[in-house]
C-alpha cells in the first residue's frame, strides 16, 4: 500500500522567503509570486515533490504571519485548557476573529493543523524580535513538529547563531539551515534529513526524495556537461574557407565563422536554462553576463582575447602552444598559426590544424579559418562559469549575481592545462561540426567525441570565481 | 557510473523507437514539443523519464510505421542469428565428414584436431580479446568473436536494405549506437551460438556415422614418443569418461591405437572418447558462454541515456511532473482592508513631541536626528523630543502606549523611527494606529545603506512603508540614512517634511 503523502505547512513572518523557498524546492521559477514586499502570498498554495511519479512530499505555502503579537493575545483571552493549545487553537478558529482581523493567521494556523509539521522560515539576516518568538509560540500551540528553517544563510549579515540559541530555548534544537537564493544539493539532503530525524516514521519515502534529487542533480551536471561539450566540439571544427589572397573574403569569412560560433553559443545557453529550468525570462536577472539571452562582453572582443592569449601561451605546454606545435612539425606548411594572415590577427582565428587538407588547399590558393585555442577556451570556461551559476542558484534569486569573465585561469578548465585529445580531433574532422553542414551525417562520431570531452572537462575547474552573494559595496539606489 | 540510476532500463524495440526518433528530430531540428505525442507523455506521467520519451515516442504520428521498420529490423536480426546457426551446424557437420575417412579408419588426433583445436583455439583468442587490458571505450568495441561481428554486420545491413521507411537512415543509426552499446555482448552470445552449432554438428554427424557405420580408429605420430603421447591420450580420457560413466581406455588400448590401429573391441570406446572429448572440451564451455551472455542479454535491457542531446531537448517538458501542482487551496484572499483596524488620525496636541524606537538595528538609543528633521521640529517651536524608548516587543509597546496615553498635554507629534530592514506589517501598523489615535504619528525611515548592502531593494521597501503610512493614516516625515550619504528618494526629505507640516 502506498503512503501518503508527508503534508508540511512552509510558514513565517511575512516576506521571509517562504514561497522563494517553495520555488527552490519545485525547481520551479514560476511558482507563486515572489517580490521584495510583504503580504505577497495571500491564498495557501499547494505543490507536491513526487519521485518517479510518486507523491512524497504536499508543501502548502501559506500567507506570512503579520501580527502574531495580538493573535497571542487573543489566544490568551480565549483561554481555556492552558496545556491544550490544540484546542485553543480551534476555538480561535471558529471565532468571527478569524473571519476578520486575523484571516491570513487564521488560514496558515489552519493549514498547519492539516498538515503533518511545519517549516518556519526565518530570515537569518533579522535579529530575534520579539514578534519572531510570539510566532513560534503560537506555532508550538499546535502541536505539530516545526523545523525552523534558516534562509539567506550565505549573506554576510545572516545572524545564524543568535537565531540557533534563540530556538533552542524554546526547546527547538533541529534546525535546518537553507539559502533559497544561493542553492547546494547538499543543503537540500540536510533539510530533508533534520526533516526525516524530526517525523521518525517517513524516513523511507523522503530518503527516496533524497536520493532522488541527489541522482537529478548529477545528471544535471553530466547533461550539462554533455550540452558543453556538444558546443565545443561543434566550435572546434567548425571552419570557413577564403582565398588566400583576397583580404575581403577573408574578413567575409572570418565574421561568417563569428556568427556561427556565436549562434551556436546562444543555442548552448538556452539548452542550459531548459536544462536547469531556468527559463530566458530569468536570464535577465541572473546578471551573468548575459542580456538578452545573450552572454555580454563579446566572444571576439580583442582585449580578451589577447588577455587569454597571453595566459594561454603562458603555461608549458598549454593549448596554443600545442597548436603552433603542429605547425612546427609539419615544417610550417600547414599556414598555421605562425603564417596568420595580417587581416585575421587578433580576431580570435586561426587557420586551422587540418594540415593535410590544408596542403591541398594551399594549393588552390584558399585557407581555411577556424576559432583559435584562447578563444575555445575562453569559450569553454565561460559556460562551465555558467552551468557552475545555475547550479548554485536557487530557484528564489531575484538579485544578481556577480560572475567575472575574465579573472579565472583559462588553462586550468582543461585537464592538464592543455587541449583535450576529444577537441583535437574535432579540429581534424571538420566534416562532423553541425556549423559546417547542418545536415552531418557523422552524428555518431560528434556525440562520441562529445562524450568523451564531456568525461574529461568539470566545472570544478572553472570555479575559482568568488561568488559575491552580498556585496557591501556600490550602491544600488534609483 | 552513477548517473546510470536516472536511465532507466526500456525493452530493445522501445529503446530502437526512441533511439531512431532522437535522430530523426536532431536532424531535422526541429522539436515539436506541444503534440498530442508529448501532451499524452506529460499527462499519462509513467513514472520514469525513460519511460515518457518511449511513450511520446509511440504516439508520434510516424510511430506505428517505424515500429513495423523496427519490428522487420529485429526479425532480420533474428533471421541472422538463424542464418547463423545453421551455418555453424553445416560447417560443424562438414568438418566432421572430412575426418570421416573413406578407409574406415578415423585418425582420432586429426579429429580432435579439426573438431577440436579450432573451436578452443578461437574460444583461446575469444578470451583474450575479451580480457586484454585497454581502454574502457576500445574494449566495448573489441572482443566479440568474429562471427559475432558477421552477424552484426549481416544485421544492421539486413536492416538498410529490407527497410522503406524514410527513417531507416536513423534506424541504422540507432542500430549501430545499440551496437556500440550493447553490440559486445550480442555479438558474443552470437559467437559462442554459433561454435556451439559447429559443435552439435560435428558431434551430430559423427553420431549418426558411429551409429550407422563401421570405423576404426589410429593416432599417429612421426616425432612424438610414445609415451609422452599415451600420457597426453589418457589425461585426455580421464574426464570425459568419467562423465560419460565409460571405462578409461586401458594401456593396452592405447598402445594398440597408437601402434597399428584399435582393435575391433575397442572401436565403441574410442568413439565415445572422441564424442565425449568434444562434448566436455568443446560444446560444453560454448554453451556455458551461450548461456551466459544469453541470459545477461535478456535481462540487462538496454538503458536510454537521457542526457544525449535530442532527449535533453525534451526533458524540460517531460520532467516537469517532479513537482505537482496542487492549486489554491481555500476562498480566495479578502481586501486588505477588512483586515486593519485603522484608527483616525488625532489632532496634534500642545506638548513636546515623543520619539519612539521600533525594531531598530542599532543598539545605541536615542538615534541621531537629521538636521533637517532638527531644524523643522525647531521652526515649529516644538524643541526636539523627547526619547521615550524602543518598541521591540510586545510588553515594551503595551508600557510605550500607556505612557504616551498619560501624558498630559497630549504631545504635538510622535516621531516613530523605523528600520528599512523590516518589511512592513499589519503588527505594526496596527500598534501605530492605534498610537495616531492618542497623537499624530510621524516615521523617519533609518538604514537605507545597511537595506542596500543586504542586496535588498531599498525603493521598493519605501514604497511598502509608504502604502503602509496610507493605509493607517500615517506620515512619513523623511528617509534618512545616518550609515551612508544623505540620498534622493522618491519620498526625500524635503517632500516629506512639506507633506509632514502641511497635514498639521
Amino acid at each position: 500500500m502506498p503512503e501518503s503523502p508527508l503534508s508540511l505547512a512552509v510558514v513565517g513572518h511575512t516576506n521571509t522567503g517562504k514561497t522563494s523557498l517553495m520555488r527552490t524546492l519545485t525547481r520551479d521559477a514560476g511558482f507563486g509570486e515572489v517580490s521584495g514586499s510583504p503580504s505577497t502570498t495571500r491564498q495557501v498554495e499547494g505543490v507536491a515533490l513526487q519521485v518517479d511519479g510518486r507523491r512524497i512530499v504536499d508543501l502548502y505555502d501559506t500567507p506570512g504571519l503579520e501580527d502574531a503579537g495580538r493573535l497571542i493575545e487573543v489566544l490568551d483571552q480565549i483561554g481555556g485548557e492552558r496545556h491544550d493549545g490544540p484546542s485553543r487553537i480551534e476555538s480561535f478558529l471558529s471565532s468571527p476573529q478569524a473571519d476578520q482581523l486575523f484571516e491570513q493567521e487564521a488560514r496558515v494556523l489552519r493549514q498547519l493543523l492539516a498538515s503533518a509539521a511545519a517549516l518556519y522560515i526565518i530570515d537569518a539576516r533579522e535579529p530575534v524580535l520579539g514578534k519572531y518568538q510570539d510566532e513560534l509560540a503560537i506555532l508550538t500551540m499546535c502541536a505539530r513538529p516545526v523545523l525552523p528553517v534558516l534562509n539567506f544563510t550565505a549573506s554576510s549579515s545572516a545572524r545564524s547563531e543568535q537565531w540557533r540559541e534563540a530556538l533552542a530555548r524554546v526547546n527547538l534544537h533541529a534546525v535546518a539551515e537553507f539559502d533559497t537564493v544561493v542553492f547546494s544539493v547538499e543543503a537540500e539532503t540536510k533539510l530533508w534529513q533534520r526533516l526525516i530525524n524530526l517525523l521518525d516514521q517517513r524516513g523511507d519515502a523522503l530518503q527516496d526524495l533524497i536520493a532522488h534529487r541527489n541522482q537529478q542533480a548529477l545528471f544535471q551536471q553530466a547533461a550539462a556537461m554533455r550540452i558543453v561539450s556538444e558546443l565545443l566540439i561543434d566550435v572546434a571544427g567548425c571552419e570557413r574557407t577564403a582565398d588566400k589572397d583576397d583580404a575581403a573574403a577573408q574578413q567575409q569569412a572570418s565574421q561568417a565563422l563569428q556568427r556561427a560560433v556565436r549562434s551556436a553559443e546562444q543555442d548552448t545557453i538556452k539548452q542550459l536554462l531548459d536544462l536547469f529550468h531556468f527559463t530566458p525570462s530569468d536570464v535577465a536577472l541572473l546578471e551573468l553576463p548575459i542580456q538578452d539571452g545573450q552572454l555580454r562582453g563579446d566572444l571576439f572582443d580583442q582585449q580578451v582575447l589577447q588577455y587569454y592569449a597571453l595566459r594561454v601561451g603562458r603555461g608549458a605546454g598549454a593549448g596554443a602552444a600545442a597548436g603552433a606545435a603542429v605547425d612546427v612539425a609539419t615544417g610550417g606548411l600547414s599556414l598555421g598559426a605562425g603564417t596568420v594572415i595580417g587581416t585575421l590577427l587578433g580576431t580570435g582565428i586561426g587557420t586551422g590544424l587540418a594540415s593535410g587538407r590544408n596542403l591541398v588547399d594551399k594549393a588552390r590558393g584558399r585557407i581555411r579559418l577556424q576559432i583559435d585555442d584562447p578563444t575555445l577556451t575562453y569559450l569553454a570556461g565561460r559556460q562551465l562559469r555558467l552551468i557552475r551559476a545555475l547550479q548554485q542558484r536557487g530557484h528564489a534569486s531575484l538579485t544578481p549575481e556577480q560572475l567575472d569573465n575574465e579573472e579565472s585561469e583559462p588553462t586550468s578548465i582543461w585537464p592538464k592545462d592543455r587541449l583535450p585529445n576529444a577537441v583535437f580531433k574535432a579540429r581534424l574532422k571538420p566534416a562532423i561540426s553541425r556549423l559546417n553542414n547542418e545536415t552531418s551525417l557523422q552524428n555518431a562520431a560528434r556525440e562520441r567525441l562529445a562524450a568523451e570531452l564531456a568525461q574529461v572537462i568539470n566545472p570544478e575547474q572553472a570555479t575559482n570565481t568568488n561568488r559575491q552573494v552580498d556585496n557591501g559595496s556600490s550602491p544600488r539606489l534609483a | 557510473m552513477e548517473r546510470r540510476s536516472t536511465n532507466h532500463r526500456v525493452r530493445l524495440p522501445d529503446w530502437l523507437l526512441a533511439e531512431t526518433t532522437r535522430r530523426a528530430e536532431l536532424k531535422s531540428g526541429e522539436f515539436v514539443l506541444d503534440d498530442a505525442a508529448t501532451r499524452a507523455a506529460v499527462a499519462l506521467s509513467p513514472a520514469t523519464i525513460s519511460d515518457r520519451i518511449v511513450l511520446r515516442a509511440r504516439r508520434k504520428d510516424a510511430s506505428s510505421e517505424l515500429q513495423q521498420t523496427i519490428a522487420e529490423a529485429l526479425g532480420g536480426l533474428r533471421w541472422a542469428f538463424g542464418i547463423l546457426l545453421l551455418l555453424g551446424l553445416l560447417a560443424g557437420a562438414g568438418a566432421a565428414q572430412s575426418v570421416l575417412a573413406a578407409d574406415g579408419i578415423i585418425r582420432l588426433s586429426w579429429a580432435l584436431m579439426t573438431l577440436l583445436g579450432l573451436p578452443t583455439l578461437m574460444l583461446l583468442i575469444w578470451l583474450l580479446m575479451t580480457f586484454w587490458p585497454r581502454s574502457r571505450q576500445r574494449r566495448r568495441q573489441a572482443g566479440s568473436g568474429l562471427p559475432g561481428r558477421l552477424f552484426w554486420w549481416l544485421s544492421t545491413l539486413l536492416a538498410r536494405r529490407l527497410s522503406t521507411h524514410p527513417a531507416k537512415q536513423q534506424l541504422a543509426g540507432s542500430l549501430a549506437e545499440y551496437g556500440r552499446l550493447y553490440g559486445r555482448r550480442l555479438a558474443s552470445l552470437a559467437t559462442h551460438a554459433f561454435w556451439s552449432a559447429f559443435l552439435l554438428g560435428a558431434i551430430g554427424l559423427l553420431w549418426a556415422a558411429f551409429v550407422g557405420l563401421r570405423f576404426d580408429f589410429s593416432w599417429g605420430t612421426t616425432i612424438l614418443s610414445s609415451d609422452r603421447l599415451q600420457a597426453l591420450i589418457l589425461m585426455l580420457g580421464y574426464l570425459p569418461a568419467w562423465l560419460s560413466g565409460q571405462d578409461l581406455p586401458s594401456q593396452a588400448q592405447v598402445l594398440a591405437l597408437l601402434d597399428q590401429q584399435s582393435s575391433a573391441a575397442d572401436r565403441s570406446t574410442w568413439a565415445w572418447y572422441l564424442i565425449a572429448a568434444l562434448v566436455l572440451y568443446g560444446l560444453l564451455p560454448r554453451m556455458l558462454l551461450m548461456l551466459g551472455f544469453g541470459l545477461a542479454q535478456r535481462n540487462n535491457q538496454p538503458r536510454l541515456d537521457v542526457s544525449a542531446p535530442g532527449y535533453l531537448q525534451l526533458l524540460p517538458v517531460l520532467s516537469s511532473s517532479e513537482a505537482k501542482p496542487l492549486g489554491l487551496q481555500g476562498e480566495p484572499a479578502p481586501n486588505l482592508d477588512r483586515l486593519s483596524q485603522i484608527h483616525e488620525r488625532a489632532e496634534a496636541g500642545d506638548g513636546q513631541a515623543v520619539m519612539i524606537g521600533i525594531e531598530l538595528e542599532q543598539k545605541d538609543w536615542p538615534p541621531q536626528l537629521s538636521e533637517a528633521v532638527k531644524a523643522q521640529l525647531m521652526n515649529d517651536e516644538q524643541g526636539l523630543p523627547l526619547a521615550l524608548g524602543r518598541a521591540d516587543d510586545r510588553t515594551a509597546r503595551h508600557q510605550l502606549y500607556d505612557a504616551i496615553a498619560v501624558l498630559d498635554p497630549t504631545p504635538r507629534r510622535i516621531i516613530a523611527v523605523c528600520s528599512l530592514l523590516r518589511s512592513p506589517d499589519r503588527g505594526i501598523g496596527h500598534w501605530l494606529s492605534s498610537l495616531n489615535a492618542l497623537a499624530p504619528v510621524d516615521l523617519v525611515l533609518v538604514d537605507a545603506s545597511l537595506l542596500d548592502a543586504r542586496g535588498g531593494d531599498c525603493k521598493s521597501r519605501q514604497q511598502d512603508w509608504a502604502a503602509l503610512a496610507d493605509r493607517f493614516k500615517l506620515v512619513i516625515l523623511e528617509y534618512h540614512d545616518e550609515h551612508g550619504p544623505e540620498v534622493e528618494l522618491e519620498n526625500g526629505p524635503e517632500n516629506g517634511l512639506e507633506h509632514g507640516s502641511g497635514k498639521r
